[in-house]
Order: C-alpha cells, then sequence, then structure tokens
C-alpha cells in the first residue's frame, strides 16, 4: 500500500490535482473570511460592475459580488457533491460488501442492481427530480439513488478478489467472526479501490449537479451554485459575456482536478479497467 | 439467431415490468395532489369539490394498484394519458418532439462514431508520441467542460459575435450545428480511449503474429486490428444512444430546440405527471431495446461469439 501512495507522490500530475481540489475544500471552508462580499445581498446600484476594482470579477444582475460567489459556490457545489458520494459510498459499501461476502444476500442485491442499471443514471435523476419536485434533499436523493447500484457493483467486483484467499478462509476455519473479516481483512485491501472509484465519479456526481442547477431543479436562489450562476449569466450573455467565465472556469477546474487524480491513482494502482457508465 | 433474440425479449419482460413500477411509484410518491396541479395549470381555482371531481375524472380515488393496472393496461395499448397542460395524449406530444431529437442525437453519434475511432487508431498507433499525448491531452479537456458551459461559449462566440449560427431554435437548418458539436465535445472523449485501449490491446494478439509471421504488410495488419477494435467501440456506442438521448435535455434547453428532452423539462417545472411518466418509460423502453440491438450486431460482426446463444 505504501508503494501505491509513494507512486502518486512522484507524479507531479497528482500533486497538483490534489493541491486544487485541497485548495478549493479550503477556499470553501473560508469563504466568509476570504470573500470580499455577502454574496447573497444585493445591491441594485452596484449591478453590472465591470471587472476589477471593488468587485474584482464584476457583479451580477442583482449587483451581487461574482468572486463572492463563486467561492461561496465552492460550499454548494462542491460540498453538495462530496456529500452526495459520501452517502452514496457508505451504501454502495454496506451492499457491495454484504453481496461478495454473505451468499443468500449476493443474488437478492445483484439482481436488483441490475434493474437499477438497466436506468441510465441521468434518465433516473431525472425522474426522481422531475417527480419529487426540485430541491437540495431531491437533488442529493436522486444523485444517491442513481449512482448506488453502480459502487454496489463495482465494491462487489473488489470483494471477489479477495473472498476466496487463503487468509480469508483461515480467519472463516478458526471462527472470526464475519464483521471482523470484513473490517480488518477486507476492508483495508480494498480501501484503494474504492479511493479511486470515488475520486473518478467526483468529476461526474459535480457535473450532474451542477447541471440540475443550471435547469432550475436543483439548488434554488438565491444560494450560490456553480451551474445556477452560469444561467443566470445566460440571461444576459449577449450584453454582458465575461458573466459565465468564473463559474463555468471554476467546475472546469475542480472537474479537471478529479478526473486528473483519477487517472493517476489509476495509473498507479495499475488496476483493471473501470468503466464509468 | 432468432432464438437468442427472442431470449433476450424475454428476459426484457420482467425488466420492463419493474421500470413501469418505478415509473409509476415515483409519481405517487410527489409531494403535490396531481388533481390540485390539473386544476391550477387550468387556472380553476382548487376548491375542495373541485379537487374532489378532478380526483375523480382522473381515476385517483382508485386504490393504488388498481390505478397502476389500468396505467399498465393503457401502456399496452399505447396509451399512456393526456397531458395535464395541452390535454393532448402524451405519445402524440412525444412523438412530435422525437424527431428534433433523434436528429440531434443521430448527428452526434455519427461524428463520435467517425472521430472517436479515427481519433482512437490514431492515438494508438502514434502511441505516447507527441501526437497521441497532444490528441489526448485535447480530448481530455473538452470530456471535463461542462456542456452547459460549453454551449453558452459557442452561442457567445458563434453565434453572437460572429454572426455564422442562430442562437436558439430548428427554423434554420444550421441551428443544429452547434447542438451536435457541443454533445460531440463532450461525449467523444470516452469512446476515444475506448477505442485507443482496445486498439493497444489487440496488439500482441495471437492473429497478429501470425498475420506478421504470414509477412502480411503492415497496412494489412493495421486493418484487422482496427476491424477488431471496432467491435467492443460498436457495443459502447450503440449503448450509449439513450444516454445520449437522455444527455440532449440540457442541450435542448439551452438551444430551445422542440425535442422531447426539453417537453420533459418544462413537464417537470409545470408538474405535468402523466408526460414525466411517459418520457421515462419510454426512455427506459428505448435504453432496453438499443442493449439488444447493440448486443444482437456485435454478434452478426463476430462470427465467434454466435455460439453462446
Amino acid at each position: 500500500m505504501s508503494g501505491f501512495y509513494a507512486k502518486l507522490l512522484r507524479d507531479p500530475l497528482a500533486i497538483a490535482s490534489l493541491s486544487v481540489i485541497v485548495g478549493m475544500i479550503f477556499l470553501g471552508i473560508f469563504a466568509p473570511w476570504i470573500a470580499p462580499h455577502d454574496p447573497i445581498a444585493t445591491n441594485l446600484a452596484h449591478k453590472f460592475a465591470p471587472w476589477g476594482g471593488q468587485f474584482p470579477l464584476g457583479s451580477d444582475h442583482l449587483g451581487r459580488c461574482i468572486l463572492s460567489r463563486v467561492l461561496f459556490g465552492i460550499r454548494t457545489t462542491l460540498f453538495l457533491a462530496l456529500m452526495a458520494m459520501g452517502i452514496t459510498l457508505s451504501l454502495g459499501l454496506i451492499l457491495g460488501l454484504m453481496a461478495g461476502f454473505f451468499r443468500k444476500a449476493e443474488e437478492v442485491i445483484l439482481r436488483g442492481c441490475d434493474v437499477m442499471l438497466s436506468f441510465p443514471s441521468e434518465l433516473m435523476i431525472l425522474a426522481i427530480v422531475g417527480m419529487l419536485g426540485a430541491g437540495i434533499g431531491n437533488l442529493i436523493l436522486a444523485n444517491v439513488i442513481a449512482k448506488v447500484a453502480w459502487y454496489t457493483r463495482m465494491i462487489y467486483s473488489f470483494v471477489l478478489v479477495y473472498r476466496e484467499q487463503n487468509y480469508i478462509a483461515f480467519a472463516k476455519a478458526t471462527g472470526v467472526p464475519p464483521l471482523r473479516i470484513l473490517k480488518t481483512h477486507i476492508l483495508p485491501s480494498i480501501f484503494d479501490d474504492i479511493v479511486m472509484l470515488a475520486t473518478l465519479d467526483a468529476g461526474w456526481v459535480i457535473m450532474s449537479i451542477s447541471a440540475l442547477s443550471f435547469l432550475g431543479l436543483g439548488v434554488q436562489a438565491p444560494t450560490p451554485e456553480w451551474g445556477m450562476m452560469l444561467s443566470e449569466a445566460k440571461n444576459v450573455m449577449s450584453v454582458y459575456p465575461l458573466q459565465m467565465l468564473p463559474s463555468g472556469f471554476a467546475i472546469l477546474m475542480v472537474v479537471l482536478a478529479f478526473n486528473f487524480l483519477g487517472d493517476s491513482i489509476r495509473d498507479a494502482r495499475d488496476a483493471r479497467e473501470i468503466s464509468i457508465l | 439467431m432468432m432464438r437468442f433474440i427472442a431470449k433476450r425479449l424475454l428476459l426484457m419482460l420482467p425488466l420492463l415490468l419493474g421500470i413501469s413500477v418505478v415509473s409509476f411509484t415515483l409519481s405517487t410518491l410527489s409531494p403535490s395532489d396531481p388533481a390540485e396541479v390539473a386544476l391550477r395549470v387550468n387556472d380553476i381555482t382548487p376548491t375542495p369539490e373541485a379537487i374532489e371531481q378532478m380526483r375523480e375524472e382522473l381515476g385517483l380515488n382508485a386504490s393504488l394498484h388498481v390505478r397502476y393496472f389500468s396505467w399498465l393496461l393503457g401502456i399496452f395499448k399505447g396509451d399512456f394519458g393526456v397531458s395535464y397542460i395541452t390535454k393532448t395524449p402524451v405519445l402524440h406530444e412525444i412523438a412530435n418532439a422525437l424527431p428534433t431529437t433523434l436528429l440531434l442525437a443521430g448527428i452526434t453519434l455519427g461524428l463520435v462514431l467517425v472521430w472517436g475511432a479515427f481519433l482512437g487508431v490514431v492515438c494508438a498507433l502514434y502511441r505516447n508520441r507527441f501526437l497521441d499525448r497532444a490528441i489526448r491531452s485535447v480530448i481530455f479537456f473538452t470530456g471535463a467542460i461542462p456542456s452547459f458551459w460549453l454551449a453558452l461559449l459557442f452561442i457567445a462566440f458563434f453565434s453572437l459575435t460572429l454572426d455564422l449560427f442562430p442562437t436558439a431554435g430548428l427554423e434554420e437548418s444550421s441551428g443544429i450545428i452547434l447542438p451536435s458539436l457541443t454533445l460531440f465535445l463532450s461525449y467523444v472523449a470516452t469512446y476515444m480511449r475506448l477505442m485507443r485501449s482496445s486498439m493497444l490491446q489487440n496488439e500482441h494478439a495471437p492473429y497478429i503474429f501470425y498475420a506478421k509471421a504470414r509477412g502480411l504488410s503492415e497496412a494489412r495488419i493495421i486493418k484487422h486490428r482496427i476491424i477488431n477494435a471496432l467491435h467492443p467501440f460498436v457495443i459502447a456506442l450503440g449503448m450509449s444512444i439513450p444516454k445520449l438521448i437522455a444527455g440532449t435535455v440540457i442541450i435542448e434547453t439551452i438551444f430551445a430546440l422542440p425535442g422531447v428532452g426539453r417537453l420533459c423539462v418544462s413537464a417537470i417545472f409545470s408538474r405535468d405527471y402523466p408526460m414525466i411518466q411517459g418520457y421515462v418509460f419510454l426512455m427506459a423502453l428505448l435504453f432496453l431495446l438499443f442493449n439488444l440491438i447493440a448486443d444482437v450486431s456485435v454478434k452478426l460482426i463476430d462470427p465467434r461469439l454466435r455460439g453462446e446463444l
């Protein structure tokens, strides 16, 4: 395991991506102290301010500072994405471990996954948000349901590699309780695989959250969110085309960083091909 | 082959049933009362009497399983209910919007097929050399750009600044160019990489070794490799068609194209439940059908797989 992390630390691209992600999270946490203005306070006297000066990246149609909104948007977009992923991963981990380790649960869980995977995840998200209505809670729920089957499947396949190993058989034979085997033997073995899986998926989740908010089906105004900021910028794009640059660029940076990091981890693991469906 | 198709069609039935249950129950979980919605969108004040009457009219008073079975029975007859907003049959509305979406998806798919395969082959042949690295960097970049941002940038540059294409709508046929270009750029990355890796995988396959031993020319060997690498490429692409159709939602909304994606988004905003249900069910059906078509066509291309019926 140490070899894997050492290899990763020698990869300049991985270091750069990781710095971008950590930096973004840092900026998000300390946004109230870093941001020059209140991201929600409207002031029509300052609307459509140019770049530079009092508003480094200009202001929008309600006179809100765009830089502050991008910084606070990290909290919404990135943190919501990480939260949705955290929930999906935990559920997928539980189901995947159960399917991989308890033969009785295997069939039921895997067939359930088949049904869920027969829906393209984009469609599943649209269906859930469409029926239950827009909003942060439903947005997260939709992303979790759309991806949980995929996580379960992947984690199940990771477990399969280890479940027939001799040391697992030995642990079983000597009467170590199943939960303890999972915790001390299987979980540490598949940990790196799970990190890789989550990193490769992160960009997708971020895009899906901002895409839905862009359509008006996710985060609602006035909460700053990158996708929603883009849809506000869209309305004034013929007059103030610069307004759509900051939030779009923010999404691009984060997604690129996660994709590069995911690829680097995959190369460092030299792992089997993971397909993001 | 017929037996294989029949078997797959039979296997689709339980999945279809599952899909119908999902798309039906989702609507019953919705927080607002469909009867009230149906009244509101027609500007009728939802008094308790009016709601009761509407519930009766929409058949909402029957128990859940009765409503499900009557909905399911309707689907078999091609009846997906009537839109709350336009009062026209859902199937009719979707059928009207489908050509636009299929055109957009079709052009995108064609572009991805040609350019994805071409770039994948070029990258594999120039593996780790400058050309390979350059193409892959550009593609990696386009794959990470949010499609809705790319669409806005395209509109700002090509439509507003250069005035080459219309900003929205399909009144002019050139209106389809920017939407398909945007979709193409966000999809091509995955398929180009797939083509490249499947080209690289069969680089040391026994049949290549044999072909070299026979003294075949380099060009003919590459031709064989390309043909063999195309199989996984075609399967993945075939399976991605419904994903592509579902992915047109944002692009259609931005470019104001009258396709099913935009239909679905506006149905979501007006809480037009029969329309959303119909869209979800039909898209899932398409997904299953294209999976089947992809599987069948792979077997048609590759005789080695025909034995495993």
